[in-house]
């Protein structure tokens, strides 16, 4: 979070409310004129990743709803939020890539093998 | 012949041609949906549009006769905006499922909706939707995507025979179905995938598997019956997706059996994948050398004679000549390739093609059949048989269980041999018929010589080609009927031992390529036995050591047709495991056993099958043949038994190693098996 980004937020808007991985969200002081509805925007706690929005924020980010959706009412089928990992050594790859042993079966797809008594 | 002028480009097309014919020789493609060059002609789609000059509408081509001198045009302001028109009023109703349809990508529907559709709709009504219907295990519906072609209709009716499909209702309202809910009874259900235009009728086994632009093609040749139906195998990462016909006209025209089409995932089950070697009574995995030592330890210095071996049904050529010439070199003579115990005369080629060839079957003007179902055997030559009865007179007499549904009608004439006892000395009525035709022809199922009258069967029924002058230099009328695509190339490089030579006594060691499906406790106990082949069943279990080889989808090969037609498979996806090509294990067994086979390359394979029989050398062409020696085989007629013809395919979808181990045919099995009628009442 860069010192003007700050600045300029502080001045320009009014902060709205911490995230639980603490990125910051802010809406505009005043209505845009051709959208008649203020800007919203987020300043995030580490690098800039737009996947770290978890969708409670993600929703009143985007206008789709008026304020943020509870963080705390939680179902049990809910997940916990993960940002976008592509690209990290945390990405998913498929069994037989040569980053989790690269062992392929040389014919590709599935098959079932005989064995006798079967 | 009339002089047709399209779009300022003279063109002759006989008299009786549609405009659609003529514009097509003109080189214009016209847009159509219920026009199909192999059925007849519907006219309802109304998508064909051009313009007549002095006509005052556009005219619906492909229901239009030619005239002389008529002057058409293609690509005029009229003709397009009526193609428009035909087009919104069929996307009224056409949901814009695209994104999950199967047809996606291959789709008329689409491809024309490019050329001719509206970037917009106008329809504020709500939209038709109709039920799904059920027709059986293979073919999909989603029937609010018909738009009423009618091809699926006139398919059933015309070509497969069983005129189980139709429309109820009508406009709006009108709705293609079975009637009564019940599975299509036809082998060629799998055609109905191809022909109707969009995706109302789509392969179940397929359903949301893949896109068309996703799948590598590779053109082959189906082996699961003897048609030899050109093939293309689509794949994907390395496994079969899909299995779709190609044109010859010779052959399949653009047909494909249910068998050849929806079996292959039978392809990934039960698979042989790496060698096994019985050790203290019990199969145990092995590598490829010590299945080469297990073999080199038993087999080595037995004396020739006491070595045997058999081949298949689906072995390609190349394995064969490679086996043939290793027992060759181990000085052994005992080879058989009929396991079913078909007693096929190997001396003469006559005596075991299908002489007439399939495209003969449209000249010829009168047909026997002899213990043999056709329609279970070989449904796409079947529905040629079908097409030349509705073309013209064409008796067709049958001698075989009764009640067969053949799907044309036929003369049923005894049940055994004792007809072909009174064919024989003329006494029959149905000699008359074959008196009377110019072109008679018979065909003999090879289950017929499955029985121990078998050779006196087949001197039979040459005897009575003969006799009805089937015979000739011009004419061939004698036609065996094969079963599989492995089993006319195994005769064709005389994989039979010599007549006259008799084994001393039972074998010591066995070596089955691919040969399953026969009683394996035949096998003497203290023999050894090594199977070699793709799937594993009761012979597989039987042996001492397994060698695993490749289907027919997973090799570079070579399989001969019931006609005596030599064409190519290709590769189209690895096999499984260790598993490797069939002549290759074949060519390094020989050297273990110190009979070194010659040839290291596929090349050097397939100029062997050259010099062992020319007919290799002309992969997919056939030549047709007279009869120049009508001297019969050996056998004598004269010790016919009484007993009836038994049919040697009582269950189309599990007939062979592949389709066995397919849980889509299992299915078709379950579905299918009792509801059609093996012998209905007598027509
Ligand atoms: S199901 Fe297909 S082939 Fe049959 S009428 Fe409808 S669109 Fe035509
Ligand atoms: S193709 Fe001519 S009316 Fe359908």
């Amino acid at each position: 979070m860069s010192f003007m980004l700050r600045l300029s937020s502080a001045l320009s808007g009014r902060k709205i409310g911490t995230d639980r991985f603490g990125n910051v969200y802010f809406e505009g002081k005043r209505k845009l004129p051709v959208y008649g509805r203020a800007r919203r925007w987020v300043i995030f706690n580490g690098p800039d990743d737009p996947t770290m929005v978890p969708p409670e924020w993600h929703a009143w980010l985007h206008h789709t709803t008026p304020a943020p959706l509870s963080e705390t009412k939680r179902y049990a089928w809910q997940k916990e939020h993960q940002p976008n990992l592509t690209g990290t050594p945390a990405a998913y790859r498929p069994a037989g890539h040569d980053y989790v042993g690269g062992r392929q079966r040389s014919n590709g797809g599935d098959y079932e093998a005989w064995t006798p008594g079967s | 012949m009339a002089k047709v002028t399209v779009d300022g480009v003279e063109v002759e097309v006989p008299n009786g041609a549609s405009v659609l014919q003529a514009c097509e020789a003109a080189g214009k493609e016209i847009p159509r949906f219920c026009y199909h060059e192999r059925l007849s002609v519907a006219g309802n789609c109304r998508m064909c549009l051009v313009e007549v000059e002095k006509a005052p509408k556009p005219i619906a081509s492909c229901s239009y006769p030619v005239a002389d001198g008529m002057k058409v045009f293609t690509d005029t302001p009229m003709v397009r905006n009526g193609r428009r028109g035909v087009m919104e009023f069929l996307l009224i109703n056409h949901p814009l499922d695209c994104p999950i349809c199967d047809q996606g990508g291959e789709c008329d529907l689409q491809d024309e909706a490019v050329a001719y559709g509206m970037d917009r709709s106008r329809f504020q009504e709500g939209k038709r939707s109709i039920k799904d219907k059920y027709v059986g295990p293979l073919v999909k519906t989603i029937m609010n995507r018909c738009i009423h072609c009618t091809r699926c209709v006139r398919f059933c009716t015309e070509v497969a025979g069983v005129p189980e499909l139709g429309a109820t209702s009508r406009g709006e309202t009108m709705e293609i179905g079975t009637y009564v809910e019940k599975a299509l009874t036809t082998e060629l259900s799998g055609n109905l995938i191809d022909i109707c235009p969009v995706g109302a009728l789509t392969s179940r086994p397929y359903a949301f598997a893949s896109r068309p632009w996703e799948l590598r093609k590779t053109d082959s040749v189906d082996v699961l019956d003897a048609t030899g139906c050109n093939i293309r195998v689509d794949t994907r990462a390395g496994e079969v997706l899909r299995i779709q016909p190609r044109t010859n006209d010779e052959v399949n025209e653009e047909w494909l059996h249910d068998r050849g089409r929806f079996s292959f995932d039978g392809l990934k089950r039960r698979r042989l994948d790496r060698p096994w070697v019985k050790r203290d009574g019990k199969l145990r995995p092995a590598t490829w050398a010590e299945a080469f030592d297990a073999i080199a330890a038993r087999m080595k210095g037995l004396p020739g004679e006491r070595i045997g071996a058999a081949v298949g049904d689906l072995v390609d050529a190349e394995a064969i000549v490679a086996l043939k010439d290793l027992m060759a070199g181990l000085g052994s003579h005992n080879l058989e390739c009929r396991i079913d115990g078909a007693a096929v005369d190997a001396s003469r080629p006559d005596f075991w093609r299908f002489n007439t060839t399939i495209a003969g079957i449209d000249e010829a003007d009168a047909l026997l059949i002899i213990g043999s179902n056709p329609r279970q055997e070989a449904p796409v030559l079947n529905a040629r048989i079908r097409r030349r009865t509705l073309a013209g007179t064409f008796p067709v007499g049958y001698i075989g269980p009764r009640g067969v549904n053949l799907t044309y009608g036929h003369d049923w004439l005894g049940e055994g041999p004792e007809t072909l006892r009174a064919l024989l000395d003329g006494s029959h009525r149905f000699s008359e018929a074959l008196g009377r035709a110019e072109r008679p022809m018979l065909i003999l199922g090879r289950g017929a010589l499955a029985r121990p009258d078998g050779a006196a069967v087949l001197a039979a029924a040459w005897q009575v080609a003969s006799r009805h002058n089937m015979l000739r230099p011009d004419w061939h009328g004698f036609n065996l009927l094969h079963l599989f695509g492995g089993q006319v190339g195994a005769l064709e490089l005389g994989f039979v031992a010599p007549p006259d030579l008799a084994p001393p006594g039972p074998p010591q060691a066995l070596w089955l390529l691919g040969a399953d499906g026969f009683d394996a406790s035949r096998i003497p106990a203290d023999t050894f036995v090594v199977y070699q082949g793709h799937h594993g069943e009761a012979a597989a279990a039987r042996a001492d050591v397994i060698l695993p080889g490749c289907a027919y989808t997973e090799k570079e090969g070579t399989w001969v047709n019931t006609e005596g037609r030599v064409q190519r498979g290709r590769l189209a996806v690895h096999p499984p495991g260790e598993a490797r090509e069939d002549w290759k294990i074949i060519r390094a067994a020989s050297e273990v056993l110190g009979a070194r086979l010659p040839y290291d390359t596929l090349a050097a394979v397939r100029a062997r099958l050259v010099e062992v029989n020319p007919v290799f050398a002309r992969p997919d062409r056939l030549e047709r043949r007279g009869c120049e020696d009508k001297s019969g085989p050996a056998g004598d007629p004269g010790s016919l038994s009484d007993a009836p013809f038994a049919l040697p395919i009582s269950n189309y979808w599990q007939a062979d190693v592949v389709s066995r181990a397919s849980e889509t045919m299992a299915e078709c099995a379950r579905v299918l098996l009792p509801a059609v009628p093996e012998r209905i009442a007598a027509e």
